[in-house]
């Protein structure tokens, strides 16, 4: 039946469903911008409601007959007066006693009233909990008025507890959910809602250099695994009161906390409202940091070509930021994630804006040229070897066939065994430790060349193609994009193996369509060349930045100008001198 | 579900463009020869001006019911059988153009290229190409179009530069070839060359208004005729008249006399990507509009069946003719009656509006 079913499924025709795509459209004027700026922020609390009523804590909880609340305990999740209750929900949720990473510390407040507070011990700072809340607490303080329940709470939060950042809550999702990100839960009898303290003081990776988008000129700081050390590192650069951070929680399980930054005023409303609807949709356990973010939220999954940016540069984040781009970091993950990006955003890297123009310029011409090198020269190479003799020089192409002349395997399997051999001394040589690692990639290319030549496997000139073709790939600046051409050219070596120039152009012309028609969160991927748009003079070539007046239009960014009509105030002054002296 | 997004000005420009210029790559310009002798650089320029005159009457049409495109335009205009009846004469015909610039592609890349490739192949993976980017939809062909379009001018610029080492002017004489009237007569017949203009019209919706519409058709028109002309004009000058006549795909054959020394020669494998890219762009704009009237024409929601049926049904056509003097004889007859089809049948519209009170103006 299940054959049948499969067969008929295949053959029968099907309403193709109906998908709502995001597509980023030039319309609306500034002033509604900016009323769409004021409720850019509302979803917010839509949202958390959703990703409430997700998490699934209180539907165990409430499974289990005996929790069934005794008296005063509300059945949606909210915290009870009673304190045992409160006592008994919170052991029941964290796993106390077979949990042994939770601390429960009942004590009584100055002496009198009954209360406990709960952490996790590794992830808070013992000093604060020790100084600043547990002996503050436990003192006896005659001066300090006391009364019980909500006083008591007013008493503690305003007089008692010495400590930067105290909330209220009385959401027992959100309490369990924050002490697992290292906040103390301070509960008091009578109470009906829990103090949340802040007190997180967990070990962390110092700032440090970047590992991948390493620079010469330009700052030298990268993200650690911490959410707020990155988003403190993007603060520094913008010191602006419009930068808007906001958290959610992603990640049915595991809770993983994820912040989305963006300028208020720049952004398109539209695309921060597309992005958090996204992120509240997704209904997974865990999230592995952004790469697993990045794939949920991706328009176009299935293709090689990446539609979001991921960046572990905050001088490179926050530039972004500036020009109308919302960025994602997640905790635990030293990465930020731009959206929306271009193909051309891909070539571009901090170094570009610290140096002069016309080096930046020349060096995206080179990086494009490499990637078209790392693409296309293995497939290129078969083709002209296969087909297209006559283009080859007569020299070299009689160089070429003495080369291939004692060869035993055809130039098709001799460029695909050098390719996979070269792709196992890259993945080898990242996988074997420290130097080692790096050792054994420079050696392990060499000798493995130069014994495949002298064994009479292949030609000299495939261990140069090879050789440019990895070179070429390396200096491609996104390791997305980098990978994207890797598996790439291994089409391309099989369309040139199956009709030279002619193959080629035809997986050319297929990968182009496919490129062109994707769109990173409604912004097509080839803006602003295809479709054109005003690029504000940072695609290929950088213009100077006294030219760069305007953000790129394709974002379709709230506020469009980046500078005033007279950048350089010192040249206006000047000229209008030489004309005063002109007209003496 | 047909849900086509706009594309911009510039976009429908230069598809227009590469769907009207594919033709300099073939056999085109060694047929003008036979016909008007070595006047055709400038014969394809009274082409234009009779196809832009044949354009306004589109837009004029387009004009009088503003926001809606041909096929439906036929369906006010002559009622719902006619109507069927026209949309589905232009589909055939645009079917038609396709198969014969894939059968003309096949047969020159033959002769050329891949003597040894089997027929079966080469049209495969053409087919191939034109499916995957008809399944894409307008907005991908257009911007791929885009994004090709520099390469594309780069690479016959460059061909063009180049071969002016054997340009010769004296091969433009007899500046009137067989005589003006002849050139004359045959400008304004061929006219349909650049009768790809009438996408503007398949594709009336997805564009942005009726203003860019006259413009992306006579921008389009002129583009096309400068490079048509510019690539007859340096084929003339590179042969001898009797020559002319014998060579299938002339701008290949002028990028395989390029010899600037011993390492610059032999260029023209680099010259078969702007070659294939463009042909492949401008056919597959072709076969998308057929597929879009037919799903037109029939009510039908959905265009990925139509791709696949439409993308066989090319295959098989393709590989159907018997040999290169076929296809070529089909490619004259496309090039002597395709204007009534591109032309004619929107005057057919508009005159029937004007006469049954049609339309904008009709209710002004």
């Amino acid at each position: 039946m299940s054959l049948l079913s499969t067969v008929l499924n295949l053959l029968l025709y099907k309403e193709p469903p109906k998908y709502d795509r995001f597509e980023l459209l030039e319309d609306e004027p500034e002033d509604k911008d900016q009323k769409e700026n004021e409720d850019a922020a509302q979803p917010i609390t839509e949202i958390k409601t959703k990703v409430k009523s997700r998490t699934g804590i209180f539907k165990r909880t409430q499974a289990k007959p005996e929790q069934e609340p005794e008296q005063g305990q509300n059945r949606d999740g909210k915290v009870t007066k009673k304190l045992s209750t409160n006592l008994e929900i919170i052991k029941n949720e964290l796993n106390f006693p077979t949990n042994q990473d939770v601390v429960i510390r009942e004590f009584k407040i100055m002496q009198k009233s009954d209360a406990f507070i709960v952490y996790i011990d590794g992830m808070v700072d013992k000093t604060t909990i020790n100084d600043y809340i547990l002996r503050q607490l436990m003192a006896p303080n005659p001066s300090k008025t006391a009364g019980s329940g909500k006083d008591l709470i007013d008493c503690l939060v305003n007089n008692l507890l010495s400590v930067n950042q105290v909330t209220r809550q009385t959401e027992y999702g959100q309490i369990i959910k924050q002490v697992l990100s290292g906040l103390t839960a301070l509960f008091v009898e009578d109470a009906g809602e829990c103090i949340l303290i802040e007190s997180r003081g967990f070990d962390k990776r110092n700032v440090s250099n970047p590992l991948t988008e390493t620079i010469i000129k330009g700052p030298h700081e990268a993200f650690i695994e911490n959410l707020r050390t990155n988003i403190t590192l993007v603060r520094k650069i913008i010191r602006n009161k419009d930068l808007v951070t906001e958290l959610l929680p992603t990640g049915k399980t595991d809770n993983t906390i994820c912040g989305i930054m963006y300028i208020k005023g720049i952004v398109n409303p539209k695309v921060v409202r597309e992005l958090k609807r996204r992120i509240v949709s997704i209904d997974v356990d865990q999230i592995q940091g952004d790469g697993t973010l990045d794939q949920l939220i991706e328009d176009h999954p299935f293709s090689l070509f990446p539609q979001i940016l991921s960046t572990e540069r905050p001088d490179r984040t926050a530039y972004f930021l500036m020009e109308g781009k919302a960025a994602i970091i997640c905790d635990g993950t030293p990465y930020a994630s731009v959206i929306p990006v271009t193909f051309f955003d891909m070539f571009h890297t901090s170094e570009d804006y610290a140096l002069r123009w016309q080096y930046g310029t020349f060096l995206r011409i080179v990086r494009m040229i490499a990637a078209c090198i790392a693409l296309f020269l293995p497939g290129m190479y078969v083709a002209l070897t296969l087909y297209h003799h006559e283009m080859i020089p007569t020299e070299l192409l009689v160089s070429l066939a003495k080369a291939r002349e004692h060869l035993p395997f055809p130039t098709i399997i001799e460029i695909l065994l050098m390719e996979i051999s070269f792709e196992l001394i890259r993945e080898a040589g990242i996988r074997v430790p420290g130097v080692i690692g790096q050792t054994l990639g420079i050696i392990g290319a060499i000798i493995l060349g130069q014994a495949a030549v002298t064994a009479g496997l292949v030609s000299p000139v495939l261990i140069i193609v090879i050789s440019i073709t990895g070179l070429g790939s390396f200096a491609i600046p996104n390791f997305s994009l980098a990978f994207g051409v890797r598996i790439s050219r291994f089409i391309f070596i099989i369309c040139g193996a199956i009709a030279g120039f002619y193959g080629i152009a035809a997986g050319i012309f297929i990968f182009g369509g496919l490129a062109c028609s994707l769109k990173s969160f409604g912004v097509p991927y080839f803006s602003p060349v295809a479709p054109k748009t005003t690029s504000g003079h940072d695609t290929i070539v950088r213009m100077p930045p006294w030219m760069q007046k305007t953000r790129p239009d394709f974002i379709n960014t709230s506020d469009r100008t980046r500078m005033g009509k007279v950048v350089r105030g010192w040249v206006a002054r000047d000229e209008k001198e030489t004309d005063n002296d002109n007209g003496r | 579900m047909i849900t086509e997004g706009k594309i911009g000005v510039r976009e429908a420009i230069w598809l227009v463009t590469l769907a009207i210029s594919a033709k300099m790559f073939f056999a085109s310009p060694s047929m003008l020869v036979g016909l008007v002798g070595n006047t055709g650089w400038y014969m394809t320029l009274i082409s234009a001006v009779t196809a832009l005159a044949g354009f306004m009457f589109i837009y004029l049409l387009l004009k009088r019911f503003p926001g809606r495109d041909i096929m439906e335009i036929f369906d006010i205009t002559l009622g719902r059988v006619l109507g069927f009846a026209f949309s589905g004469i232009l589909a055939i015909y645009l079917l038609f153009k396709a198969v014969t610039r894939i059968a003309e592609f096949n047969e020159v890349i033959k002769v050329y290229v891949f003597p040894l490739s089997p027929n079966w192949l080469i049209t495969g993976i053409y087919v191939i190409c034109v499916f995957t980017l008809c399944i894409l939809g307008l907005e991908s062909i257009a911007r791929f179009a885009k994004l090709l379009i520099y390469f594309m001018l780069a690479g016959f610029l460059v061909v063009l530069i180049l071969s002016s080492q054997n340009y010769n002017p004296n091969y433009l004489y007899p500046i009137l070839g067989y005589g003006l009237d002849k050139t004359l007569l045959h400008g304004v017949v061929r006219s349909s060359v650049y009768g790809e203009v009438i996408l503007l019209a398949v594709f009336a919706q997805s564009l942005q208004g009726l203003k860019h519409i006259k413009k992306e058709g006579v921008i389009g028109i002129l583009l096309s005729a400068v490079l048509i002309s510019l690539s007859l004009l340096s084929y003339i000058l590179t042969f001898p008249y009797y020559t002319e006549r014998d060579i299938t795909a002339p701008m290949y054959e002028m990028a395989t006399f390029i010899d600037y020394g011993r390492f610059l020669q032999r260029v023209e494998p680099i010259f078969l990507f702007v070659w294939i890219t463009s042909t492949l762009i401008s056919s597959t704009i072709v076969t998308y509009s057929f597929i879009w009237i037919y799903c037109r024409i029939f009510r039908m929601q959905d265009k990925k069946p139509i791709c696949i049926a439409g993308c066989i049904l090319l295959y098989a056509a393709v590989l159907m003719h018997k040999d290169i003097e076929t296809v070529l004889d089909y490619v004259q007859w496309l090039r002597n009656y395709g204007a009534i089809f591109v032309f004619i049948l929107p005057l057919v519209s508009l005159a029937t509006a004007f006469i049954r009170k049609k339309g904008a103006k009709a209710h002004a």
